[in-house]
């Protein structure tokens, strides 16, 4: 297990590294001078210059790159120029807002898609299978945000039901709080439920098709032991790994849902960046989004290993 | 139409690729959601090429004195803020929607599948540098990853295509490589080696063509997916840019007018979710027709 663990964290650091690659790479692609569409044309020569050191752009570009990693091994990941605040300040005041959402969105989907995903693959073939099937296709179809937009439109303006936009801390209102979660969180839900429905139900067929499912029931054991103790516990095995990738799906998701329902978290403050060509901003959060699902994946591939004794030795 | 089939055929077709073909288009049709899948799909391709013989409106011209109108035989599904008909605004953004998915899927394809294909021939610390690099492309999220580049990149059409493609590639070389690792261990492609065939045409003669089958079903997938992602940076503002009519920036525009017209965010939203779930059904269709160990249980 030790040597798995650390094998598996050679990777991720690997694959961490590369991530860093990749959002130092962004900044390269900008055409023309990142100094002069950073500070806009109007900048004397003497604030290029200054801005040009400070990012390091008058080195060749590996030292470029050593230059911002060791900031941002500080804490520094350059500076704001909307905001006149320090990025990575900026990120870490919008992160919990962000994390509460998806935490919620995350154990919502993965338990509703585990549950629709078993029923399904058991009552294969039957209408409930069909409808299940359907609704999976239809939802994984459906764009987050202008689910979104249509709850506005039904439930909070014509019904009245819930408010149709904006954050409260669950430590100052809880209830206020609750309200304007329930339909983010629904809009975020709905396509992550599909995805993880259609993964439970093949895996829940293909263990279903094993011999020591076959064994268990020509052996006389009640159908609903078979499945439940048999073969769920196994088929949920794979569902796991999804874990990372569900999470993936809905930080993309709550960029859009943040933007529609203006909730102050880290999805909203990428998509003003991005308008705004805050350049800086917009790298930091692809480092920080893409470092922070390669941890996850690290841990869920543990998870697995320790679950599942076979992955380790592979 | 299978039943006559047979008596066509040429006589070269070896009777297993026949009862293949049949066996391919009998579970494909058989389904009526692969068919009303296919229906969109034709609707939503007529629709791109006869715009204009469609719709007698134009999609940009602006009439303010007709704006904001409810439905009526005039204007089908009502006219927007600078009134414009929204129908029309619907159908040339159908133009939009199968040029994105056109070309992002066929450039981050053909990225893609060279990439896998030198991952998987070559092995070595080829395929580890290809691989570990799409590794750390996909544990950023999709959408995130695009959005990123495309402002780096700065407007145009093209650069979006770009942003699109680079955020659909990796699973192209992802799936590639693992399809080569697999077909190159077989013995026709020793028999090239040993017959001296350069590793140009092993790839491009013999792997190549025995490979693609099982991305087919990734790529019609693909169509939808990157239509609804082009969708999703149009309405942030990220995308094509306007007056341009897409359905992403159609819905982002009508946000403001819920209360006074509904239609004009809604009904886009409408096209995006049919042209998805029928690439969606399209290509679980095809899925299951080229998988043998789904075949004849359906």
């Amino acid at each position: 297990m030790i040597s798995y663990i650390i094998r598996r964290f050679i990777q991720a650091l690997i694959v961490i590294f590369l991530v860093t690659v990749i959002s130092f790479l962004l900044l390269q692609i900008v055409p023309g001078d990142p100094v002069i569409q950073i500070l806009g044309s109007h900048a004397t020569p003497a604030q290029q210059a200054v801005l040009r050191h400070e990012l390091g752009l008058d080195r060749p570009v590996i030292m470029q790159y050593l230059h911002w990693i060791g900031g941002v091994f500080h804490g520094d990941m350059g500076k704001s120029i909307i905001y006149h605040e320090n990025v990575a300040r900026l990120l870490k005041e919008r992160f919990p807002i962000t994390a509460y959402l998806s935490l919620i969105a995350l154990i919502l989907s993965t338990a509703l898609g585990i549950i629709l995903g078993v029923i399904s693959a058991v009552k294969r073939g039957s209408w409930l299978d069909s409808l299940i099937s359907l609704f999976a296709n239809t939802a994984v179809a459906i764009p987050t945000f202008w689910l979104g937009i249509v709850g506005i439109y039904i439930i909070g303006l014509k019904l009245g039901w819930l408010p149709i936009e904006g954050w409260t801390s669950p430590f100052t209102d809880f209830v206020q709080s609750t309200r304007q979660l329930i339909m983010p969180v629904f809009a975020l839900t709905v396509p992550n439920i599909a995805v993880l429905v259609r993964q439970t139900r093949s895996s829940m067929l293909e263990t279903i098709r094993q011999d020591y499912v076959r064994t268990a029931t020509s052996k006389g054991l009640r159908q609903s032991i078979v499945l439940y103790k048999h073969a769920l516990r196994n088929a949920l095995i794979p569902v796991v790994t999804l874990v990372g990738m569900a999470l993936a799906f809905l930080l993309a998701g709550e960029v859009m849902v943040e933007t529609v329902f203006n909730i102050p978290g880290v999805g909203r403050l990428l998509v003003r960046a991005s308008l705004d060509k805050d350049y800086l901003i917009v790298q930091a959060g692809v480092l920080v989004i893409g470092t922070a699902v390669c941890l996850t994946n690290l841990l869920v591939d543990i998870a697995y290993g320790w679950i599942d004794p076979r992955i380790r030795y592979k | 139409m299978v039943g006559t089939s047979a008596a066509l055929t040429p006589t070269g077709v070896s009777k297993a690729h026949i009862n293949e073909s049949r066996r391919f288009f009998r579970v494909m049709l058989s389904r009526r959601l692969v068919i009303f899948g296919m229906v969109i799909i034709f609707l939503l391709i007529f629709a791109a090429i006869f715009a204009p013989l469609i719709s007698p409106y134009s999609p940009y011209k602006v009439n303010l004195p007709e704006s904001m109108q409810q439905p009526s035989w005039h204007h089908l599904l009502g006219t927007d803020e600078m009134g414009r008909d929204v129908l029309t605004r619907i159908i040339y953004g159908s133009r939009i929607a199968v040029l994105v998915g056109f070309v992002v899927v066929t450039l981050a394809g053909a990225i893609g599948m060279l990439l896998g294909l030198l991952a998987g021939y070559f092995g070595g610390w080829t395929q580890t540098i290809i691989m570990r690099f799409m590794d750390a492309l996909m544990s950023l999220p999709p959408l995130i990853l695009m959005l990123a580049i495309a402002v780096m990149l700065g407007s145009g059409m093209l650069k979006i295509f770009i942003a699109l493609a680079v955020g659909f590639m990796p699973t192209y070389c992802r799936l590639m490589c693992g399809e080569v690792l697999s077909a190159k261990e077989n013995d026709y492609i020793m028999a090239a080696n040993v017959i001296g065939d350069s590793h140009l045409r092993i790839m491009f003669r013999h792997l190549l063509p025995n490979v693609f089958p099982p991305l087919f079903v990734n790529i019609t997938l693909d169509l939808g997916f990157a239509i609804l992602a082009e969708a999703s940076l149009s309405f942030l503002g990220i995308g094509i840019n306007p007056p341009t009519a897409t359905w992403g920036a159609m819905i982002n525009g009508g946000q403001h007018y819920l209360l006074t017209n509904p239609l004009l965010s809604i009904v886009p939203g409408v096209a995006i979710v049919l042209v998805v779930l029928a690439f969606n059904l399209v290509g679980d269709g095809l899925r299951d027709a080229l998988d043998p160990r789904l075949r004849g249980r359906i």
